[in-house]
């Protein structure tokens, strides 16, 4: 019977649960995208429609398009973070392109009413770039990043052997820790206690050398799929289903080293290596508003369901160790308690739902362009983080997934907190010719944080417009605020980063009319 | 997705049109003025689809081989002798397999190990004062050491060594029936692993 059901446990996959608090606001906290016209406004084109950021943002937009436009965008962004880890500073460049949205508008006159139209739209474009290096090492007296696994081998309460298997319930961290001796039990008076090579080095009141480089690639994408109304030009409305593709990529390294003279303290150095990839599709919906009280003013309402996403995660991680007394250097695979195959998991994620308010003041509505003088436009737009939830991909749960989600789900909602974002712009025409400046402010997600985390867009931009085709460029400088934890323990302090990063945006966008 | 964007681009580009060349480019942002609709003769439609319709009954009246084209009376591929599909009427194939012959009867699925990117739960109350719920699970910590730590210094490393002692959590108790003390959500309970046990290296004369 025990045979059978080995056999059964190698031939199906089980349903995994895995997933960390941090997944929640990657897929909630970015700054807005899009068009070249729409960033140099500072994002605030909620009220005012006629770009087809209006797919993304509020669909109603959509519904003032009278004529079909087909338009690109792509840009160009210059990074450079300045990071604090316990008192040292260090400066990371990295350079990536940027896509923004893409599409078609066609707009369907009403053969009964000329009044009333409506307008279809499909656009594409990147809701987030993750594209990113974190660079940070310093001096640690207080506490070892392999405290963790020793937490969590203490916390598994399971044999070593449990762990040290092709098929490990701990394949990632405990494993390769226990394999390359990075951790291991010790006598301790009467009891045999679990402890990290380099907590002899903090014992003897030496200090660890650290240092993490985080590189994230990827980004998440939305299609979508737009139909809205426009009454008169008093009322519009419209409606867009979105479909987010996501496709993330990170890969950390951390070290971690004695800086003693002592050769024979038993540790030397370890360095983790950290390799997943989240993958997966989802489904959304934008509803909204925009009304015309009068001429000049428009007011916009919006709301953007939780997105559901169905995510598949794949995951590989190495440790070489390096130890002293005696001295060796081991190494550790976890493809060694992975059967050689990277692990895979499947689950399911909500981000948060999002409402957005705005209006704005547009200088002679008329369709003669060289009357047209100008706006000025504003968006102020909540997103609560907190509701951020996972969940089993398993139509049976087990007990244990049902607890881990749960936990997780409280944590998210512990440690997260709805936030408002705020978007202020507008644009002066010149007949053919349009300069825009914008700004934009993203609160902290955060609920308890070492540092005020927010982020800040300023940006400029010209525009051109004439003979059926338009062409608009924009400079945006994002100025981002906030921390990285590189491990938490349960019973200490965490250490974290301070992360300060300028990013230039150089953002460009062509279309026709047709 | 760069794929989508290259097709996207070429559209826009081949979509250029004439319409607007010569004059101002509309900005709806501002106001535009609706396209004029034009009505089409739809009569002209339903007589086209009439004359092949009627031209087909003819065909299939003198010669039975036109009757196929006629898509509401599908061919009866049941009398298909080479036919290993899944249609209905399959009793009258003498050749008749119950799956394609190039399918396969069964899915194997190669083993994977699905743990991953779970994390100690508790940890993260560390920061948090309203998440109590786990402060049951290491009542030697105290709310003093609470929080975050960006700096060394002498205060950091007696809070370290008072507050924490290694008896109270880090003893190696394994249990044989490796039931879970993870309370606080973040700790496995995975059954006992069911894979080959793969050995460590000797650590070296310790």
């Amino acid at each position: 019977m025990h045979k059978i059901l080995t056999i059964a446990t190698l031939f199906f996959v089980t349903h995994a649960y895995a997933q960390v608090p941090e997944d929640a606001i990657r897929f909630s906290w970015y700054p807005q995208n899009g068009t070249a016209r729409t960033l140099a406004i500072g994002g605030a084109i909620g009220s005012l429609g006629g770009d087809i950021t209006s797919n993304f943002v509020n669909p109603a937009g959509i519904g003032f398009y009278k004529t079909n436009e087909a338009t690109i965008s792509g840009g160009y962004v210059f990074k450079k973070a300045n990071t604090n880890y316990r008192g040292n500073t260090l400066n990371e460049k990295s350079n990536q392109f940027n896509f923004a949205p893409a599409g078609l508008v066609i707009a369907v006159p009403n053969r009964f009413d000329n009044k009333k139209t409506n307008a279809f739209s499909f656009a594409v474009t990147q809701t987030a770039n993750f594209n990113n290096v974190t660079h940070f090492k310093g001096l640690n007296n207080f506490s070892s990043f392999s405290e963790q696994f020793a937490e969590e081998f203490a916390r598994l309460n399971t044999s070593i052997d449990n762990v040290l298997n092709t098929n490990s319930i701990s394949p990632y961290t405990s494993a390769p820790a226990l394999y390359t001796y990075l951790i291991d039990t010790v006598r301790n008076g009467n009891n045999l206690i679990i402890k990290a090579a380099p907590e002899y080095i903090l014992e003897a009141g030496q200090a660890l050398q650290q240092e993490m480089i985080k590189t994230t690639k990827g980004g998440l994408y939305e299609l979508g799929f737009t139909y809205a109304g426009n009454d008169g030009d008093k009322l519009l409305w419209g409606i867009s289903v979105g479909i987010p593709i996501v496709n993330f990529e990170s890969n950390t390294v951390f070290s971690e080293s004695d800086t003693s003279s002592n050769s024979s303290n038993r540790f030397k150095s370890f360095t983790f290596t950290d390799n997943f990839t989240t993958k997966g599709a989802g489904l959304n919906a934008k509803l909204g508003l925009i009304y015309r009280p009068k001429e000049y003013i428009r007011l916009g309402l919006a709301v953007h369901t939780p997105t559901y996403m169905s995510l598949t995660d794949s995951r590989q991680s190495s440790l070489k160790t390096e130890l002293e007394n005696p001295i060796a250097t081991f190494n550790a695979s976890s493809d060694l308690f992975t059967e050689g195959k990277r692990g895979i998991a499947r689950y399911m994620q909500s981000s948060p739902l999002k409402v957005i308010a705005s209006g704005s003041y547009v200088f002679r509505e008329v369709e003669d362009v060289t009357k047209q003088r100008g706006f000025v436009s504003a968006d102020i737009e909540y997103v609560n983080h907190r509701g951020g939830r996972f969940n089993s991909d398993a139509e049976q749960p087990t007990v244990d997934e049902q607890t881990y989600y749960k936990g997780l789900n409280n944590v998210v909602k512990d440690i997260y907190k709805g936030n408002v974002n705020f978007k202020l712009g507008g644009e002066i025409k010149f007949n053919t010719i349009m300069g825009r400046l914008g700004f934009g402010y993203y609160g902290s997600p955060y609920k308890d944080a070492p540092v005020k985390a927010n982020r800040v867009t300023m940006s400029g931009g010209l525009g051109y417009r004439n003979k059926g085709f338009f062409v608009d460029l924009t400079y945006t400088h994002l100025v981002s605020k906030d921390f990285n934890v590189p491990y938490r323990l349960q019973n200490l302090q965490n250490v974290y980063a301070d992360i300060r990063q300028q990013s230039n945006n150089i953002m460009a966008t062509v279309g026709v009319k047709f | 997705m760069k794929n989508i964007l290259l097709l996207l681009s070429v559209i826009t580009l081949a979509s250029c049109s004439a319409v607007y060349q010569s004059g101002q480019t509309p900005d709806d942002l501002y106001y535009s003025k609706p396209r004029e609709m034009v009505v089409k003769n739809s009569n002209r439609y339903e007589k086209i689809d009439n004359v092949y319709e009627e031209r087909q009954i003819r065909m299939a009246a003198y010669d039975y081989r036109w009757r196929s084209l006629d898509d509401r009376y599908d061919y009866n591929y049941a009398y298909n002798p080479y036919n290993y599909g899944y249609n209905y009427g399959y009793y009258y194939n003498p050749y008749f397999l119950p799956y394609p012959v190039y399918g396969q009867s069964a899915v194997f699925v190669n083993p994977k190990n699905t743990t991953i990117r779970k994390t100690n739960l508790a940890s993260y109350s560390n920061t948090v004062s309203s998440y109590t719920t786990s402060k049951s699970l290491n009542s030697s910590r105290t709310t003093s050491v609470r929080g975050y730590s960006n700096s060394n210094n002498n205060t950091y490393q007696t809070q370290r060594y008072d507050t924490r002692t290694y008896n109270e959590n880090r003893t190696y108790t394994p249990s044989n029936n490796n039931s879970s003390n993870n309370s606080g959500g973040g700790g496995s309970s995975a059954p006992a692993s069911t894979g080959t046990s793969v050995a460590r290296p000797p650590r070296g004369g310790q």
